[in-house]
C-alpha cells in the first residue's frame, strides 16, 4: 500500500509540518499523480463528526472541481485551546489515461476555537494566488473577523439548516458589512432551486403561458416539512420578479399585490413528506401550470387554451451535487439578493 | 398570426448567456451522416442538461419515405452510440416525442408548403412561438433549392415577435464566385443578422479561450506583436484518411477543405486587434481585418510560400494503408492534395514580417490542432550556446492545444539544478482535463445553442467567408497555372509530410514544431 492509499484515511501531521508533509507527498507520488487545484474551498462545522462527514462529500465535489480543501471542525466549547491536523488527497482518474488527479485536503480539529485561531490557521494553509471559497455549515456565530473577511471570495452556506433564517441572515449581513466584504453569498437553499426555476420561467415562455403571467390568481406549492425556507425562497423569487408586493401574511398564507392584476395572488404552502418541494402550481382564470418532480425529473404541465406536457431534468439531489452547481456558477447572484429581501420578510415571525 | 409578446421577466438572472428561445429546427437532409452523429446527440444533450427550451421541436425534412416512428428509433439508436452521456430512457421518450419527420423532395414546392401547415400546428401544440431555425445540411448543391422554396413558400417569413433563420453547413462554396452566388441566394431569404455559417472550430472550447487568453490576461498583449514575436504555425493534422469522403474530398483538397475555414479562422483569432465590445459584429470585424491584411500568393508566389502534397501507402499506427490514388471512388491520376502547408504575411502594423506557417495534412503520424506562438530568442548576451547548452532556436514557446488534450502551455528557459550553468527549456503547462473536471459541451451543443438564443459571435459573416475565398482563389489560381503545374508532392502515410513542407519553413531558419 502506498503512501497516498494511506493519506486517504488521512495522515496526521504536526500544524507546523503541513506544507512540508504535502511537498514531499507530491515528490514521492508525483509521476503517477497530478495535483491540481483552482480554488481554496474551506469548510468550517461544529457538528461532531464533520471531518469524516465532510471527506467524504469532498470526495464527490472534487471530481468536477479541482481545489486544495481545508476542513475546520471545530469545538469552541473545549476548555483548552488545542489544533490537530491530517493531510490526505482526493484522486480522480481522468479520462482515458492511467493518470490521477488529486486535490490535496488538509483537515483540522480545533480545540477552543477564536477567530484568531480560525484566520490563522486559514491564512497559513491556503495555497497561494487561488480565490478562498469559505463554506459556513450549521448556525453562523459571527466567528470571523474583518481580515479574514477580506480574503473571502464566496461564502457557502445553506439556510434551509437554519432555526431563525432571518435572524442569520441579520447577523451575517451585519458582519459582512461591518468587515467591508465583497464577498458573493452562495446560499445552498437557493441553488437547490435553480432547476425548478428553469422549468417554471421555460414553461412561462409558451405563448399562451406568456399572457397569463400578469394574471396568475393563486400559487399552490408542497413541500418537505423540513424545507420551508425552500419553498418561501422560491416565493421570494416569483415575487420578485413578478413585482409583487406582500399585502397580508397569515400562518402558511401569503397574499400579493400584483400592480397589473385587479385581484391579490393567494399563495399556498403545504407540508407534506417528499422531495424538498415536490409540487408547484399556478391558477390562472381559464387553466393552470404545474410543476411536479418525479424522480430525477420534473414534470411540467401546461393546462389551459394550451396543453403541453414536457420532463425537464431535476438536478442532483445531494449536498455534493448542490455544491458542484454552485462551484459550476459565477456571477455575484444579484437575482437572489433580491429574492432575500422578500425572503426575510416572510421567514420573521414564523 | 403572434402578437409581440412580452419580456419574460422569470428569464432574467437565470443564466449569465443568452437563453435560447422556443422554436422548431427543420433539419434538411435528416437522413445523413451529420444529423446522426452531430445534431440529434447535441440536442439530447442539451435536453440532458435542461438547456433546451420545453417548447423545442425538432423536423427532419428528407427525400426518403419513413414515419415519424422509425425516424424517432433511427435518430435513439445514433443518439446511443454518438452522445457524450448515456442516454436515460425516460429522458429520450420525452425528447423524442417531440422529433417529427416530414417526406418530401428539396425541389417540390408543395412539400414546404406542407411543412408550413406541419410547423403552424406545432406553433399551436407546442407553444414554438412561430419561430424556425432552418438547417441546410444537404449537399451544397441543394441549398438553392430549399432556400428558394423557404421563400416562396412564406417559411423565411415571420409575424412580428417570431424569427426564422438558417444555419448553413460548410463547404461555403467552392470559390468566391460560387461563394458569392451561395451568399447572394441566402440573402434573397434570410438577412444576414438571420444567416449563421457554422464553422465548428468556433464551437471548441479551446478555439473560444484564445480571446479570453488574450484580452482577459494583461501578460500577453503587450508581447502580442512583431517587436517580441518571430512566427506562429498553426498545425492541423489527422491520422485518418479520407474515409468515404471522396466523391466531396475529390473536387476541394486540404487548401479548401480546412484552410479557407478553419485554418483561417484560427489565424484571425490569433492575429486580430481586440474588438471594442463583445458583440458579434465587433468581433467579426476585427477578423475581417485580419483576412483582407493578408499579403496575397498569386502565381509567382506560390511555389515560394505554398507545398502541396498527397499521400502514398505508408503506416498508421503500425497498420499498413494505401495511397490516397489507391482510395476507393479516387482517381488514379488524382492531383488533389491531401496536404498544404503555406507561408502567410499579414501586412500589417501588429505583424510586419512576422511569418505565419500554416500546415494541414492526412495520414500524419499524429492527430491534432495546435498553435506555436514562437518569440524572438533572448540575446544571446548572457547565457551562450557553448558554455551552458542554450541553442539558437530554443524560444520561449506559447502553445494552445485545441485538440485533443485541450489545454495552454509555455516553454521557457530554465537552469538545471547543480553546480554548472546548464540550461534546458521546462513547460508550465495548464490542462482543461485536470483543471475544469467537467467536460465541456460538444461544439455542435454550443453552436446550436447560440443560433436558437440568436447570438452570431461564433459564426462566419458573409464578409468573413468571401474575403476568406479570395485568398484561397488566388492560390488555386496559381497552383493550376502553366508555369506551376507539377507542383503536387508526395509523402508516405504516417511521415509528417512532403520533404518540401520542411524546406518551406527551413530556408527561413526554423523548423516545424515537432507534435
Amino acid at each position: 500500500m502506498t503512501e497516498l492509499q494511506d493519506l486517504v484515511r488521512g495522515m496526521p501531521v504536526e500544524v507546523a509540518q503541513i506544507n512540508r508533509s504535502l511537498k514531499a507527498l507530491w515528490e514521492q507520488e508525483g509521476n503517477v499523480l497530478t495535483r491540481a487545484s483552482l480554488i481554496n474551498f474551506a469548510v468550517y462545522s461544529e457538528a461532531p463528526d464533520a471531518l469524516s462527514a465532510n471527506t467524504q462529500l469532498m470526495e464527490q465535489v472534487t471530481r468536477e472541481h479541482a481545489c486544495r480543501i481545508i476542513l475546520l471542525a471545530a469545538n469552541p466549547a473545549a476548555s483548552k485551546q488545542r489544533v490537530r491536523a491530517w493531510i490526505s488527497a482526493h484522486c480522480h482518474l481522468i479520462g482515458a489515461t492511467a493518470r490521477q488527479v488529486c486535490s490535496e485536503q488538509i483537515a483540522f480539529l480545533l480545540d477552543g476555537s477564536s477567530p484568531d485561531l480560525l484566520r490563522n490557521i486559514l491564512f497559513t494553509h491556503l495555497d497561494s494566488d487561488l480565490p478562498l471559497y469559505l463554506w459556513w455549515q450549521g448556525e453562523f456565530s459571527n466567528q470571523i473577523d474583518q481580515q479574514l473577511w477580506s480574503w473571502v471570495d464566496r461564502f457557502f452556506f445553506d439556510s434551509h439548516s437554519w432555526r431563525e433564517p432571518a435572524q442569520q441572515i441579520k447577523i451575517l449581513r451585519g458582519s459582512v458589512a461591518s468587515a467591508g466584504s465583497r464577498c458573493v453569498l452562495c446560499d445552498l437553499n437557493w441553488r437547490r432551486l435553480i432547476y425548478l426555476r428553469l422549468a417554471v420561467a421555460q414553461l412561462f415562455d409558451h405563448p399562451w403561458a406568456a399572457q397569463q403571467i400578469d394574471a396568475i390568481r393563486d400559487l399552490d406549492i408542497t413541500y418537505h416539512p423540513e424545507y420551508w425556507t425552500t419553498a418561501v425562497l422560491f416565493v421570494s423569487w416569483v415575487a420578485r420578479q413578478l413585482g409583487w408586493e406582500l399585502d397580508e401574511k397569515r400562518d402558511f398564507e401569503y397574499r400579493f399585490k400584483s400592480g397589473k392584476a385587479d385581484a391579490p395572488v393567494a399563495v399556498r404552502l403545504t407540508a407534506l413528506p417528499g422531495p424538498w418541494i415536490g409540487d408547484v402550481k399556478f391558477g390562472f382564470d381559464q387553466g393552470n401550470l404545474e410543476v411536479k418532480w418525479s424522480g430525477n425529473f420534473l414534470e411540467t404541465k401546461l393546462q389551459g387554451e394550451s396543453q403541453l406536457k414536457q420532463m425537464l431534468p431535476a438536478g442532483g439531489t445531494t449536498l455534493a451535487s448542490l455544491v458542484q452547481e454552485e462551484l459550476a456558477r459565477g456571477g455575484e447572484h444579484l437575482t437572489y439578493l433580491g429574492a432575500l429581501k422578500i425572503a426575510e420578510e416572510l421567514w420573521s415571525g414564523e | 398570426m403572434t402578437d409581440k409578446l412580452p419580456v419574460n421577466p422569470l428569464l432574467q438572472g437565470l443564466a449569465s448567456r443568452a437563453m435560447p428561445e422556443p422554436c422548431s429546427v427543420v433539419i434538411f437532409g435528416a437522413t445523413g451522416d451529420l444529423t446522426h452523429r452531430k445534431l440529434v446527440p447535441a440536442l439530447y444533450n442539451l435536453a440532458a442538461d435542461g438547456d433546451l427550451p420545453p417548447g423545442l421541436c425538432l423536423v427532419g425534412f428528407a427525400r426518403r419515405d419513413k414515419t415519424d416512428e422509425v425516424f424517432r428509433t433511427e435518430l435513439e439508436e445514433a443518439a446511443r452510440k454518438f452522445s457524450r452521456q448515456t442516454i436515460n430512457d425516460d429522458l429520450w421518450k420525452n425528447f423524442a416525442s417531440a422529433i417529427y419527420y416530414h417526406r418530401s423532395e428539396f425541389g417540390e414546392v408543395e412539400g414546404y408548403h406542407r411543412l408550413r401547415e406541419r410547423l403552424n400546428q406545432l406553433d399551436k401544440d407546442r407553444g414554438t412561438r412561430g419561430n424556425r431555425l432552418f438547417y441546410l445540411s444537404a449537399g451544397p448543391d441543394q441549398f438553392e433549392n430549399i432556400l428558394t422554396n423557404l421563400k416562396s413558400s412564406g417559411l423565411a417569413d415571420t409575424p412580428a415577435g417570431s424569427w426564422a433563420r438558417v444555419i448553413v453547413e460548410k463547404p461555403f462554396g467552392t470559390d468566391l464566385t460560387t461563394a458569392r452566388h451561395l451568399n447572394n441566394t441566402v440573402h434573397k431569404c434570410f438577412e444576414e443578422a438571420c444567416t449563421f455559417r457554422i464553422d465548428h472550430f468556433l464551437g471548441k472550447e479551446t478555439a473560444q479561450n484564445i480571446m479570453v487568453l488574450r484580452f482577459a490576461n494583461s501578460l500577453f498583449e503587450h508581447l502580442w506583436n512583431e517587436r517580441y514575436i518571430d512566427h506562429v504555425q498553426i498545425t492541423a493534422s489527422e491520422q485518418l484518411g479520407i474515409e468515404n469522403r471522396a466523391g466531396y474530398y475529390e473536387g476541394a483538397g486540404a487548401l479548401r477543405d480546412m484552410v479557407q475555414n478553419h485554418l483561417l479562422q484560427l489565424l484571425c483569432l490569433i492575429a486580430m486587434e481586440p474588438p471594442t465590445d463583445l458583440s458579434a459584429d465587433s468581433i467579426r470585424d476585427e477578423k475581417v481585418k485580419v483576412l483582407r491584411s493578408l499579403r496575397r500568393i498569386g502565381r509567382h508566389d506560390v511555389v515560394r510560400s505554398v507545398v502541396r502534397g498527397q499521400y502514398g501507402d505508408g503506416s498508421i499506427n503500425g497498420k499498413p494503408v494505401v495511397g490516397y490514388r489507391e482510395e476507393k471512388n479516387v482517381k488514379p491520376e488524382s492531383v488533389t492534395e491531401t496536404y498544404v502547408a503555406l507561408r502567410l504575411i499579414i501586412d500589417n502594423w501588429r505583424w510586419a514580417d512576422v511569418p505565419f506557417y500554416i500546415r494541414v495534412g492526412k495520414r500524419l503520424p499524429k492527430g491534432g490542432t495546435e498553435i506555436g506562438i514562437h518569440f524572438k530568442n533572448a540575446p544571446g548576451v548572457l547565457f551562450n550556446r557553448d558554455q551552458t547548452g542554450v541553442r539558437d532556436g530554443s524560444q520561449n514557446v506559447l502553445v494552445i492545444r485545441i485538440q485533443p488534450d485541450e489545454g495552454v502551455s509555455l516553454r521557457m528557459q530554465s537552469k538545471v539544478p547543480g553546480a554548472s550553468l546548464r540550461i534546458q527549456p521546462v513547460k508550465m503547462d495548464f490542462r482543461y482535463g485536470t483543471s475544469f473536471g467537467k467536460a465541456s459541451p460538444e461544439a455542435y451543443e454550443r453552436l446550436l445553442l447560440d443560433a436558437m438564443a440568436g447570438d452570431a459571435t461564433l459564426f462566419a459573416r458573409r464578409d468573413e467567408v468571401e474575403e476568406a475565398w479570395r485568398f484561397i482563389d488566388d492560390i488555386e489560381e496559381g497552383w493550376h497555372s502553366e508555369e506551376n503545374e507539377s507542383g503536387l508532392f508526395f509523402y508516405p502515410a504516417g511521415s509528417w509530410g512532403p520533404a518540401e513542407a520542411d524546406q518551406l519553413i527551413e530556408k527561413d531558419g526554423r523548423a516545424w514544431r515537432r507534435l
